[in-house]
């Protein structure tokens, strides 16, 4: 009779690559019967024997919990191969020796494979092949490198001897007496029955009834063996009552106890300190009092780095697509004799303004996403959850409710989605909750518009204070929440696998880039595209008889301003009580950015007096162009670097000069007629320059606060309710309101 | 007994602290290797004592085929399972959205 050879092991250990070495080409793959898990099967000569050699799926353990660790233990129980041959990742000794721990209570005879012995070198791990065939028994161990080859001649030379010789690996004997008892006298229950004896080997049967495996129990209830299940049943009863431990938890316990001493004599880790280079970071990053600054300081140096080195290049772009581009497309349709018509005016006002108005944004949030895709790939924003942990649990909340709101500076709508990380539904429902008060990208384009119109070079302050502002509000609505409506018990502590840091990947990190990038884009051709045409026509409308035509209609008599005239009362506590700011909200309800294009469609259209007359020569507008371009770059650079003065000088007492690549020509502060409009506007509606200053401010923490976009609202009811939306919408409508006029009537004092 | 055994230990770290842990802190405590505890974690998982959170990758539909680009791969977790409150969504793989 030919012998049959069991190759097992844990998933992705070299098995089938030992497989193959072994046996060749002579092999059959097919599946097993009934299932879909792929069966091999192959044919090795030993001596002129022909023996049979099968790869088992690859399994951690040998319960009934997965498909492949029932066929694997199954195919053992009721082939009764030879020899089972237990296949190792030696560079992960102390977990695969779980599966050799229950291959040998099966009683068959094993051969150890150390396979992966290359990768284990090359982490220094010194493994003594003697020794531990010794801790595990005596039983034979070969060192090899499947994939390479090596050893498969003594693995043949081993699997020989044991065939000519085949005798049981010797059971490990359990520490714990209780439990060791129970499972001799299990065993000689079992041996007193041969029907059972012959199927089962005793130490096995044992074991896996004081695990309660529920197939065996299945298995021997069909039997007809009550019996024994019912003592089973007693002896858990007793182990539990002797050392208040569950038994299945004692027979897993103990092999990890026997691993233990097998590992001790038998490998050896590197000498070199415990702590590698991510650990070491950690202790710094994640340290109970350095982790907050510098967590915050990470923070600022992204906000420095989105708002000043993307402004050479949104200036440039601000000045091609609302200079020249309206510019060439006003010349052409004039060309074409439709200087006046509607058409030109959906293109340029419509068109161009509100979604030009938006594109102009992209360098600020490619900056924005540059610099989370590096956070994020380096692995620092895993360590986020932990640093501000303490500051959540001071608030009553889950320090893993900060993980959908790092999200959340991304966008609203997967920030709610990764509230399911949450394991209460308490803490997942306000952490989405508060997750719409994290700044998303879309808010960004509106902070860094108001903050380069009212604030010039210092916007960046501005953006940096709205992101800590949506932060400050989200902790402390969750505390008064978590001290009024959602009072509960105190959130349990986590436990997280910590990525170790590495460089960020410079492919991974543009991909990221990119594929924001796109999003951002593919929104403002479509959603922002379709709400600018439907606006343009709103604007055209006149909102009564007698006050023009169509298309011949100032904005604020429009349909559009008439609308937004009624609404713009309930904002002049906060300093921003006109149409336009009004109207601009209105619509900022479908996406944030829309803020943007509104106000850049009304106030372009309010001052409509330059018609583009002037002639337009086109090579040269371009050549200025290009130049420009270059010059953008040059600046650009120029501000990487001044993100070191500017934060060094966040210290008192020291001030960093900053480059300047271009002498003062730079500086000229070129306000772009949107800018103007908008600052007169808030000029005129708070009072004063500063008022207007001031009410720009609330303006900026009203955008942070008020419901978040469309699409994230309809998120919102999807994961948590109608019920739980509207309330969403009433409360931040309301919250956004009084934070803003609060912003403004203390503010005007304060600034005077 | 004697002494209690690691595998109970692993859960009585969990039970008894007030900060945020990783898993190389807990292997290290217990002097065994982060995959040897990764194997207990599944142990105590698989009894419904610990509750594992997989990292969320994907968002079904956000406007992209490709699911949405403002996902961020969150690190795996575990926590004590509570009896009450618990809700069962699997979180691996892709997610609903809105619309
Ligand atoms: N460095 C190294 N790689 C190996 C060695 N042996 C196998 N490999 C590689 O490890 C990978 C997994 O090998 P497989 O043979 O497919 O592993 P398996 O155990 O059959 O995996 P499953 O069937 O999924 O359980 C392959 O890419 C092999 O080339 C080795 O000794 N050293
Ligand atoms: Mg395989």
């Amino acid at each position: 009779m030919a012998f049959t050879i069991a190759l097992a092991g844990n998933p992705n250990v070299g098995k089938s690559t030992l497989f193959n070495a072994l046996t060749g080409s002579h092999q059959h793959v097919g599946n097993w019967p009934g299932k879909t898990v792929e069966k091999k099967e192959g044919r090795l000569q030993l001596d002129g024997q022909d023996v049979l050699v099968v790869d088992l799926p690859g399994t951690y353990s040998l319960t009934a919990y997965s498909l492949e660790e029932i066929i694997a233990r199954d195919y053992i129980l009721d082939e009764q191969p030879a020899a089972v041959i237990a296949v190792v990742d030696a560079s992960n000794l102390e977990r695969n020796l779980y599966l050799v721990a229950q291959l040998l209570e099966m009683s068959k005879p094993v051969i150890v494979v150390l396979n992966m012995t290359d990768t284990a070198a090359s982490r220094g791990l010194k493994i003594d092949a003697q020794r531990l065939g010794q801790a595990l028994g005596g039983i034979p161990v070969v060192e090899t490198i499947g994939n390479r080859s090596v050893g498969v001649d003594q693995l043949k030379q081993a699997i020989r001897q044991v065939l000519r010789n085949p005798s049981p690996a010797p059971l490990p004997a359990p520490q714990q007496r209780v439990l060791a008892s129970e499972l001799a006298a299990l065993e000689q229950q079992i041996a007193a029955d041969p029907a059972l004896s012959q199927r089962y080997t005793t130490r096995w049967l044992a074991t896996k009834l004081l695990e309660a495996d529920p197939v065996v129990q299945e298995a021997l209830t069909a039997r007809g063996a009550e019996a024994l299940l019912q003592q089973a049943e007693a002896a858990q009863g007793r182990i539990e009552e002797a050392t208040g431990e569950d038994a299945e938890t004692l027979v897993v316990d103990q092999r990890y106890a026997f691993i233990a001493t097998v590992i001790q004599g038998a490998l050896r880790r590197p000498a070199q300190a415990v702590l590698t280079r991510s650990d070491r970071i950690d202790r710094l990053v994640t340290h109970r009092i350095w982790g907050l600054p510098i967590f915050l300081l990470m923070m600022w140096v992204v906000f420095q780095f989105t708002a000043n080195v993307s402004a050479p290049y949104l200036d440039w772009i601000d000045g091609f697509v609302n200079g020249s581009l309206y510019r060439w497309v006003g010349a052409l349709m004039t060309a074409l004799g439709l200087g006046d018509s509607w058409l030109r005016a959906l293109l340029t006002d419509g068109i161009i303004a509100g979604v030009g108005g938006v594109v102009v944004f992209i360098p600020v949030l490619m900056c924005l996403y540059l610099a989370l895709a590096l956070l994020e790939d380096s692995g620092y924003m895993a360590r986020a959850a932990f640093v501000m942990d303490r500051v959540m649990r001071l608030m009553g909340l889950h320090g893993k409710s900060f993980l959908p709101m790092i999200v959340g500076f991304g966008c609203t709508v997967p920030a709610v989605y990764a509230t399911r990380t949450l394991e209460n539904e308490k803490d997942r429902k306000l952490t989405g909750f508060l997750a719409t008060f994290m700044s998303c990208g879309a808010r960004l384009p509106v902070y860094v518009m108001i903050g380069t119109a009212f604030f010039g070079a210092a916007s960046g302050n501005l953006v940096f204070a709205m992101y800590l502002l949506g932060i400050a509000v989200a902790l402390a609505v969750g505390f008064g929440f978590k001290h009024t409506v959602y009072r509960g018990q105190p959130p349990a502590p986590f436990v997280m696998e910590l990525p170790p840091y590495r460089l960020p990947r410079a492919s991974d990190v543009l991909r990221q880039v990119w594929r924001r990038t796109r999003g951002f884009v593919r929104r403002a051709g479509t959603l922002i595209m379709t709400v600018s045409m439907v606006l343009w026509l709103l604007v055209a409308i006149p909102g009564r008889p007698g006050v023009g035509t169509f298309n011949a209609v100032a904005p604020q008599d429009s349909l559009f301003g008439r609308m937004s005239s009624l609404l713009a009362p309930v904002f002049a506590p906060a300093g921003f009580g006109t149409w336009q700011a009004a109207g601009s909200l209105v619509t900022g309800f479908l996406a944030k950015e829309v803020v943007i294009a509104t106000m850049s469609q009304i106030y372009v259209g309010d001052e409509d007096s330059e018609a583009p007359a002037e002639a337009v020569n086109f090579p040269a507008e371009l050549a200025a162009s290009l130049l420009d371009f270059g010059k953008a770059a040059a600046l650009t650079v120029q501000e990487i670097f001044n993100i070191v003065p500017r934060t060094v000088n966040l210290l008192p007492f020291v001030n960093l000069p900053e480059v300047s690549f271009f002498s003062d020509a730079g500086e000229e502060e070129d306000t772009s007629s949107l800018e103007a409009a908008l600052v007169q506007s808030f000029t005129v509606s708070a009072g004063s320059e500063r008022a207007g200053q001031v009410a720009a401010v609330a303006f900026s923490v009203f955008v942070l606060l008020y419901v978040p976009c469309m699409v994230a609202v309809s998120a919102m009811r999807h994961e948590f309710g109608a019920r739980w939306m509207w309330a969403q919408i009433g409360f931040t409508l309301a919250l956004a309101w009084f934070a803003a006029v609060l912003v403004f009537q203390v503010g005007r004092l304060v600034a005077g | 007994m004697s002494q209690p055994s690691t595998l109970r230990q692993v859960l009585t770290i969990f039970e008894n602290t007030t900060t945020p842990l990783s898993l190389p802190q807990i292997a290290h405590e217990l002097s065994i290797s982060t995959e040897a505890l990764d194997g207990m974690l599944q142990y105590w998982v698989r009894k419904g004592r610990l509750k594992e959170t997989a990292a969320m990758r994907e968002c079904g539909t956000c406007g992209s085929k490709d699911g949405c680009a403002f996902v961020v791969e969150l690190p795996h977790s575990y926590e004590l399972a509570s009896s009450s409150n618990r809700i069962d969504i699997p979180i691996i793989g892709g997610m609903p959205c809105a619309h």
